[in-house]
């Protein structure tokens, strides 16, 4: 009777068994080599196929866009700089837009064949095919033809794209790799060629991804570490704990407080700049939006009583030090073009008060303060108690709204959380213009600047705000036409001047970036782009 | 097909809506294996009473948990009035204490200079209250679902335990996830009233809490429908809604109050966890599993803002368990006490 | 028997449709899936329209769930709503993770919990019993999610204070595992603290069931008659009264299955692991319907095969209980 009872339990124990060895036989050969950096990284890329939807996650970047190197990408100093290509693509004629590029004579793939001009046609041609889900098309629709000539390539533009040359500086596509392949299906889960510092050896999901040395890459000094071992950890406090004790080396954190503790071990290189993307508070203009909003005057008490300075300094003073508050809409506040035309409204919390009963609003506070209650109501508009929507679940800025939501109480001005996951809230909420003040980030590349018409001209495609300038608008839509930067940059600033006055938006800070390095790795150094900060990783060298 | 051969299961030996942590009911352990609620409870109410509260006070554990219990319902009721500060009361001057008596910053304060004392106050008041409003909404759930079931027998009968199978059937956490982040990230308005979340979270909750009361109050009712004073009451002319609520309700009190209590603790559990994964209440609501983490991501050197809504948790569902055990011993006398 | 497991497996599949039906009304109904594409600059409005179509998202709901159930019956759950990628590998990948997981914590959970069961029955009212029910109540109060970050807790503070680091707080290998056997104490030293989490709610549980159901046997009539007739001490307790009492129990463990996923969902979470509950907090954050889809069909299915197989274990082990 015991014997029989036993069996059972013993069958488990052999599935458990097998079940831990099975994995082990499939893992592959890893062997430990010296030259190795462990990058310890929060996402794990969904696929390798970075063109695709669903994918463009800045996990997948920091694998794929040394695997798939670009013609020119954005060093640190965010400029473009020469990679796969000789120099940067020319301008051959501005009517109609014609541009060459030509790729360096020691530009290969890993598997010996050059890379040419054909190989940029290839890239054009697969983003344009409309059965191919591709993330974005944007000027590769704009192409009329490409003509190769050995390594140079010719493009012919149907109409004038003004960030042509971040256009023509992206990666080609190895012809032979993706002609007669679906696209959709291609990179998946594996990539067999390489045109940068590393090429791809294995990845087991969910745990890690490993890349190797490419050497056959010759376009910039060949990599000097053997591989690149990309870990995936979700637990914020397990990431930062693998690199204290030596399981990682390099990793690109969240703005978190644990960051501090970094700073001062001196085993560690922490770095941090301003990224390009940037938290803001859109106004709503249109009929569901407060009525008050509309009033030029409520919208200068708005951004009067927020303390921009002081949300950044709480929340990222510790880790980041003083971060700039972003004084404009179009640029960054490390941007060449960037003018501060938001500055105009410094924080005074008695001049709100003013403004308001200036225009003979009532029933607020006759001097700010802290436990202030009693909220304003003005001639016309009703009581200024606007709905406040933004995400759940990011800490930050349930953080930002509830130091905003203070500050504006102070001078009796109510704000009322409308927090709501990111599905509802800009599959729904966002479009629908059914909120009065919404919180987000825009996620852009320096070239981007093309989006601002989207954003903010009207009937822009992305202009939830329903906010309209006309003069803003015109000199918005120049810019897509304006092939000199000097000039698209006055424009820009022009049109972001006329905003300042009006303000449809207003930006808080641009949010940082850090990287965390082992000073046993020397060489990673962070990239404020999407390239990434494997952007040198030809540099990096480890004890 | 007998009743027992169908479902050869003891009495409810799970919470069914319930994570690994929320299996709450310890005490459940101690029924009588081999019989379900069909041993029939006749109270005779006063002198009953009286004994229940005898042996209820009897019960040390208990009468000290409830005390406890009561001093932090006390606390959370008049947050607003004992907190020493208020929730959101920034003070960027004095961000990450450690815990100090300076300021009387019992618990330290947080990443904006909150104190977190207060904030671990403000989030017992809002986990206990949809913890109690799960209990009472999916125990009146239950209890009507499972009268019905069990006064009218038959196919009623045939038709509500199928549904509530189909609830047991679903993964509990898993759909509380799914049904917590689709349906009560936010506030929302029905019929131009006002549900704020952690409302819809406590709805959400009792959608599937309200199985295991449905299924011991139909229990019960099978075996009393066939007492002689139900019979007396039927020949006596009166209708069903007056012999459910006057006559058989009035005997399943003891187990059902026991259940209820049970809920409150395991809903305390469940809606920690769905907050910690970051499904439950949102900000600017503070729960205690949302504090949680909140600070764990600020990492383990701020270890208070972890420990203590963590031991406040613990401390309530522990005391909750004890006094739905105390309460079993007095109130259904059915139930051999194994325990002392 | 036989007749009885038709029922119930034809029953069960009425209740997954209905179920999955219910349950695909509120994942899709709410919120726009494309929603992320929305604020993405410069998003391809060809992309957006395949996807579109693919997915037939401009249907009304009916249309979409039946859509979905013939893509998930003939092309094994179909594809992510974005990426269009295979569903079902990865959730084979992840399943396989947990069920390790899974089956170590619950097989030395019931070990432990029957041993300090029936000990504890043995010996009623001792200092162990005591001990053990106090255990047993903290266990069942204390946060799933909770007691994992207080291990983490203690595994950093451990480190800080001696430079060692005991075991480790997430993933499930390290960098280089090596093979074979060292890949197997890699795996399991990275184990060690989720199995731990995972097991305590349930020693708590199956202890207390254990001791409760091992003392009603003791003191029934035919334990008695057995010990009446002169029969050692260790052969009564082995003999009668452990398989009788062992009966209830794993009834338990195979209907608590539904719950001990709610606590592989936590636990993975904290600790980084790439299983079930991962994937499906995974899931639910990107908002794609269709893994969650894929994921709590399968759940259910395996649920109610663990119902019917509750049932039919206390059928073998019980006679007196009679399929008809």
């Amino acid at each position: 009777m015991r014997k029989r009872s036993l069996l059972p339990l013993i069958g488990v124990v052999a599935i458990v068994a097998s079940l831990v060895v099975g994995p082990a036989a499939t893992a592959g050969p890893e062997v430990a080599k010296a030259g190795t950096v462990v990058f310890i990284h929060d996402q794990e890329p969904p696929n390798l196929n970075n063109d695709l939807v669903g994918n463009g996650l800045y996990a997948t970047s920091l694998v794929m866009n040394r695997i798939l190197e670009s013609g020119a990408y954005y060093n640190a100093q965010a400029r473009l700089v020469p990679v796969l290509l000789t120099g940067l693509p020319k301008l051959i004629k501005t009517r109609p837009l014609t541009a060459e590029l030509e790729y360096k004579a020691n530009a290969v793939w890993s598997d010996g064949r050059p890379i040419t001009g054909a190989d940029f046609r290839t890239a054009w041609r697969t983003y344009i095919n409309p059965a191919h889900n591709v993330r974005s098309r944007t000027g590769w629709e704009d192409i009329q033809r490409v003509n190769v000539k050995g390594k140079k390539a010719t493009v012919i533009f149907k109409k004038t794209y003004a960030p042509w040359q971040e256009l023509l500086s992206a990666s080609p596509l190895p012809t032979h790799k993706v002609q007669g392949q679906n696209y959709n299906q291609l990179w998946l889960n594996s990539i067999d060629v390489s045109s940068g510092a590393w090429r791809f050896q294995s990845w087991q999901k969910g745990v890690q991804l490993t890349v190797v040395k490419n050497p056959r890459f010759k376009a910039l000094p060949t990599m000097k570490l053997d591989r690149v071992v990309f870990r995936y950890i979700l637990d914020t406090n397990a990431r930062f704990q693998a690199l204290k004790s030596g399981e990682g080396q390099v990793m690109e954190p969240q703005a978190q407080l644990q960051i501090a503790d970094f700073r001062n071990d001196s085993n560690f290189e922490v770095q941090s700049l301003a990224g390009f993307s940037y938290e803001h508070v859109d106004i709503q203009f249109g009929p569901q939006g407060h009525a008050a909003l509309k009033q030029p005057y409520i919208r200068q008490a708005l951004i009067t009583g927020m303390n921009r300075a002081q949300i950044s300094g709480a929340l990222y003073g510790t880790i980041a030090g003083r971060l700039p508050v972003l004084n404009s809409l179009i640029f960054k506040t490390f941007e060449n073009g960037y003018t501060p035309h938001f500055s105009a409204w410094k924080f005074n919390q008695a001049k709100v008060i003013s403004i308001l009963k200036g225009k003979g609003c009532t029933g607020g506070p006759d001097r700010p303060s802290a436990g202030n209650n009693s909220i304003f109501s003005c001639p016309g508009v009703g009581r200024l108690s606007f709905r406040f929507a933004t995400t759940t679940g990011n800490q930050l800025r349930a953080l930002t709204f509830e130091i905003i939501q203070r500050q504006l109480k102070s001078v009796g001005i109510e704000l009322l959380p409308r927090f709501q996951v990111a599905g509802t809230l800009f599959g729904t909420t966002l479009p629908s213009g059914d909120w009065d003040l919404l919180m987000f980030t825009w996620v852009q590349s320096p070239a981007s600047k093309i989006t601002s018409k989207d954003i903010y001209s009207c009937g822009g495609e992305l202009n939830y705000m329903k906010y309209c300038n006309r003069k803003a608008t015109k000199l918005m839509d120049a810019t897509a036409q304006e092939l000199n930067p000097a000039k698209r940059q006055t424009m820009l600033n022009q049109a972001n001047a006329l905003m300042a006055k009006d303000i449809p938006s207003i930006p808080m800070f641009v949010r940082p970036e850090f990287l965390i390095r082992n000073k046993k790795v020397t060489g990673p150094k962070a990239n404020p782009t999407l390239t990434g900060d494997t952007w040198n990783a030809h540099v990096w060298t480890t004890k | 097909m007998t009743e027992r051969s169908a479902e050869p299961v003891a009495p409810e030996p799970v919470q069914p809506a319930a994570g690994a942590a929320l299996a709450a009911d310890p005490a459940l352990a101690d029924v009588d294996l081999g019989l379900s609620y069909d041993s029939g409870v006749e109270l005779k109410a006063r002198s009953q009473w009286a004994y229940a509260r005898m042996r209820f006070f009897r019960h040390r554990l208990a009468v000290g948990s409830l005390i406890v219990l009561i001093l932090i319902c006390l606390v959370a009721v008049f947050a607003p009035q004992l907190a020493p500060y208020g929730f959101d009361e920034l003070d960027l001057d004095n961000i990450t204490a450690s815990p100090t008596l300076e300021g009387w910053h019992l618990f330290g304060t947080d990443q904006l200079g909150r104190d977190y004392l207060s904030r671990v106050i403000f989030g017992v008041r809002t986990s206990l209250w949809v913890a109690v409003f799960v209990a009472l909404l999916s125990t009146a759930i239950g209890t009507a679902i499972g009268a019905i079931a069990g006064y009218y027998g038959g196919q009623v009968d045939n038709l509500l335990m199928r549904f509530t199978d189909l609830i047991l059937t679903l993964p509990g956490l898993a759909v509380l996830l799914t049904a917590a982040v689709f349906f009560g990230a936010n506030d929302s308005e029905v019929f131009g009233i006002m549900i704020p979340q952690p409302m819809k979270i406590g709805l959400i909750l009792a959608f599937l809490f309200w199985t295991a009361v449905a299924r011991i109050v139909r229990g019960l009712f099978l075996s009393l429908r066939e007492k002689e004073f139900v019979e007396a009451a039927k020949a006596a002319g009166a209708g069903d809604m007056r012999i459910i609520v006057r006559h058989m309700l009035p005997n399943c009190v003891g187990p059902i109050v026991v259940n209820t209590t049970l809920v409150v603790a395991a809903a305390i559990l469940v809606e920690a966890a769905l907050s910690f994964l970051g499904f439950g209440i949102q900000p600017p609501n503070a729960a205690l599993g949302k504090l949680i983490a909140d600070g764990q991501g600020e990492g383990f050197n701020l270890w208070w803002l972890v420990t203590f809504p963590g031991l406040v948790i613990v401390v309530i569902a522990l005391c909750i368990n004890f006094v739905g055990d105390g309460l079993r011993d007095a109130l259904d006398p059915t139930q051999r006490r194994t325990r002392t | 028997m036989l007749q009885y497991v038709i029922r119930r497996l034809l029953y069960s599949a009425v209740v997954l449709v209905l179920a999955s039906f219910l349950v695909f009304m509120f994942v899709t109904v709410s919120g726009d899936p494309l929603a992320a594409l929305k604020i993405t600059p410069n998003v391809s409005e060809e992309t957006v329209q395949n996807i579109i179509e693919r997915k037939h998202l401009d249907e009304p709901v009916p249309v979409r769930y039946y859509e979905w159930v013939k893509d998930a019956l003939t092309n094994k759950f179909g594809t992510t709503l974005l990426t269009d990628e295979p569903i079902l590998p990865d959730l084979w990948r992840v399943m396989k993770n947990t069920l390790q997981l899974v089956l170590v914590a619950e097989l030395l959970a019931i070990l432990i919990a029957v041993g300090i069961g029936v000990y504890s029955a043995l010996r009623q009212y001792s200092v162990f019993d005591y001990s053990m029910t106090t255990f047993s109540f903290l266990g069942l109060a204390t946060p799933v999610f909770w007691l994992a970050l207080m291990l983490q807790v203690a595994v950093v503070q451990i480190y800080l204070a001696t430079g060692r680091n005991v075991f480790p707080i997430a993933n499930l290998n390290s960098v280089d595992p090596g093979e074979g056997l060292s890949f197997v104490i890699d795996r399991a030293h990275h184990l060690v603290l989720p199995v731990i989490v995972l097991m305590v709610a349930n020693i708590a549980t199956y202890s207390r069931y254990m001791r409760a159901s091992m003392l009603e046997v003791v003191n029934s009539d035919y334990v008695r008659t057995a010990r009446a007739k002169g029969l050692a001490e260790s052969r009564v307790t082995m003999k009668h009264a452990f398989r009788n009492a062992l009966i209830p129990l794993v009834t338990l463990v195979a209907l608590n299955f539904g719950t001990l996923l709610g606590g592989v969902v936590v636990t993975e979470t904290v600790f980084s692991l790439d299983g079930m509950g991962l994937y499906f907090v995974n899931a639910l954050g990107t908002n794609d319907p269709y893994p969650v889809m894929a994921w709590l069909m399968i759940t259910a299915t395996m649920i109610i095969i663990f119902n019917l197989v509750a049932d039919i274990t206390y059928g073998l082990l019980d006679p007196r209980v009679r399929y008809d």
